[in-house]
């Protein structure tokens, strides 16, 4: 891994206005993916994940910061962004086939060489015979993998996953998992993943970033330095799991502790 | 179908108690309704001028045949009406449905046209009869197309609101994420998403149109089911008025049925999310 920067992200604030004022989300976030990379974010629910995930897709502006893709930066709008939405985003009147060439039609695509690309998709995730079910016929595992087909078959610069893998069995998880690594590596896709588990994140990344409670900042950083194909349960993992476990612990009594004060 | 499959794989005796089940069926849902439809109408009819079942099929054969006192069949009544409500439900739906996704979708709209919108809305079409004769003069048609258009425009229009401000966030957020344009957000996201409703409107709104029929065709024009009525109690024909009740009657049945099945076939999708 020692790819050159494909997104770097500067200084990110952002805030919200809710019911009690303004609620400052972001505070100060910056961090460089290079190409190629599996970049996992880590931080409490509640904590700006998806916030900032919208502000690198261009979903969302952010007060202050910048946003660069291979050294250029980007606006609201940007679309070079493939994004898994946290929760289920299939369209539920398309086909799964459908749905995986909704992205190639909006580009002007056309039809044969749409009807090509889904096909190699299909195939990549391995949902041969299903290309013709409409969503509320695949299970919530199926319906993720063509989520994910969706956001690939444009070949974005990015790919991010918003706790992609949540709310879903610890069986299908644990495949989902690895199908996942199988597909970023057979595409080379640089990948930002954000996750509340610990396991998950040591599981599958080159890295992982720490973020702490609102206003949220980047508390640590671990490059996993564990050999793949890895095991779940293996010391390794269980260290670098134990060592994050730790710093989350340690940044949760400060903020009860700032709480009290 | 399905169910005589599974019925030839019964017992002789299940069969015939299946059969059964279907004679009920047929009696409760077909036959029933059908007789109490003819009683219903024996009594108005005895009711309002002495005259039986028998007079209301004899001027209703009569009115097939030869047509009323004018020589007008309840062919060409019937036709002038579709035509007119046809018109009046088309009219509806081209500006129904734009200005609904322009209220759902765009709050300034929604803010300027939406008080609009509840003040004009409980107005009933019948009470625009008199605007619209002032309004279209000598051109008889235009103003019953007017009160049919009306009757329909409202349903349409606040049922395609409702559809599409009822459009899941995450889809417009998937959809810019590819880089959609507004264009491809109406078309590829926003009405697809409110098909059903939108549907559900046409229906109703048809419905509302077709009963402002009798309304509007009271205004004259020389032909219409709705015309039909008024005229022939007027020249004493009750078993005539009667007939072209019926008429009115079936089919408003009819086109109702047809646009339920339709929207069936559009809600397959949601329907069966929600399960
Ligand atoms: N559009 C919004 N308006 C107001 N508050 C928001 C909005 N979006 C998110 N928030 C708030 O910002 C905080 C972070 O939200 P989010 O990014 O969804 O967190 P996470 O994904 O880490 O769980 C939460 O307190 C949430 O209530
Ligand atoms: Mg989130």
């Amino acid at each position: 891994m020692s790819g050159r920067p494909k997104l770097t992200v500067r200084g990110i604030v952002k805030s919200f206005e809710n019911d009690d004022g303004v609620l400052r989300v972001l505070d100060g976030i910056s961090f460089t993916v290079r190409e190629g990379e599996f970049l996992s974010i880590v931080g409490p629910s509640g904590c700006g994940k998806t916030t900032l995930l919208k502000i690198v897709a261009g979903l969302l502006e952010p007060d202050e910061g910048e946003v660069m893709i291979d050294g250029e930066v980007v606006g609201i709008g940007h679309s070079r962004v493939g994004y898994i939405f946290q929760q289920e985003s299939l369209f539920p009147w398309r086909t799964v086939r459908e749905n995986i060439e909704f992205g190639l039609e909006i580009r002007g695509v056309p039809p044969e060489e749409r009807r090509q690309l889904s096909d190699r998709m299909i195939d990549l995730i391995r949902m041969r015979g299903l290309e013709n079910h409409l969503p509320h016929e695949i299970s919530g595992g199926q319906a993720r993998k063509t989520e994910l087909a969706r956001s690939l078959v444009t070949s974005p610069d990015i790919l991010v996953a918003d706790e992609g893998l949540s709310n879903l069995d610890a069986q299908t998880r644990n495949y989902l998992q690895e199908e996942f690594l199988r597909i970023w590596q057979e595409t080379g896709s640089t990948v930002i993943f954000v996750t509340h588990n610990v396991d998950e994140a040591v599981f599958m990344s080159d890295r992982i970033l720490l973020l702490s409670n609102v206003p949220a900042r980047i508390i640590d950083e671990y490059v996993v330095k564990i050999p793949r194909p890895r095991k779940r349960a293996s010391p390794q993992c269980l260290e670098y799991r134990a060592r994050i476990l730790d710093t989350l612990r340690v940044e949760q009594e400060k903020a009860l502790a700032r709480q009290g004060a | 179908m399905l169910d005589s499959q599974v019925e030839s794989e019964r017992r002789p005796q299940e069969t015939s108690r299946a059969l059964n089940r279907q004679i009920r069926r047929l009696v409760i849902r077909g036959l029933l309704p059908f007789l109490i439809v003819l009683g219903i109408w024996q009594l108005v009819a005895y009711l309002a001028q002495g005259i039986g079942l028998v007079d209301v099929a004899t001027a209703f054969v009569r009115l097939v045949v030869q047509g009323d006192a004018d020589g007008r069949t309840l062919g060409q009544h019937t036709a002038m009406s579709v035509y007119r409500v046809t018109l009046g439900f088309l009219a509806a739906i081209v500006t129904g449905v734009p200005l609904g996704i322009a209220v759902g979708r765009y709050k300034v709209v929604d803010a300027i046209l939406g008080p609009v919108i509840d003040a004009m809305r409980p107005i009933p079409p019948i009470a625009w009869i008199p605007l619209s004769i002032l309004m279209f003069r000598t051109n008889i048609t235009g103003a019953q197309v007017f009160i049919i258009w009306i009757g329909a425009f409202f349903p349409i229009l606040i049922n395609t609101t409702a559809g599409v401000k009822r459009t899941d966030p995450v889809h417009l957020d998937v959809a810019r994420t590819f880089g959609a344009t507004e264009r491809q957000i109406l078309t590829k996201v926003v009405l697809p998403s409110a098909a059903p409703e939108i549907f559900a409107g046409f229906r109703i709104g048809f419905g509302i149109g077709w009963m402002c029929l009798v309304a509007a065709e009271m205004i004259g024009g020389g032909l219409g089911l709705g015309y039909l009525v008024i005229i022939a109690e007027q020249l004493g024909r009750t078993g005539e008025t009667i007939s072209a009740m019926l008429v009115i009657g079936v089919i408003g049945f009819i086109i109702s049925y047809v646009f339920l099945q339709i929207e069936r076939r559009l809600l397959r999708w949601r329907r069966e999310v929600s399960i």
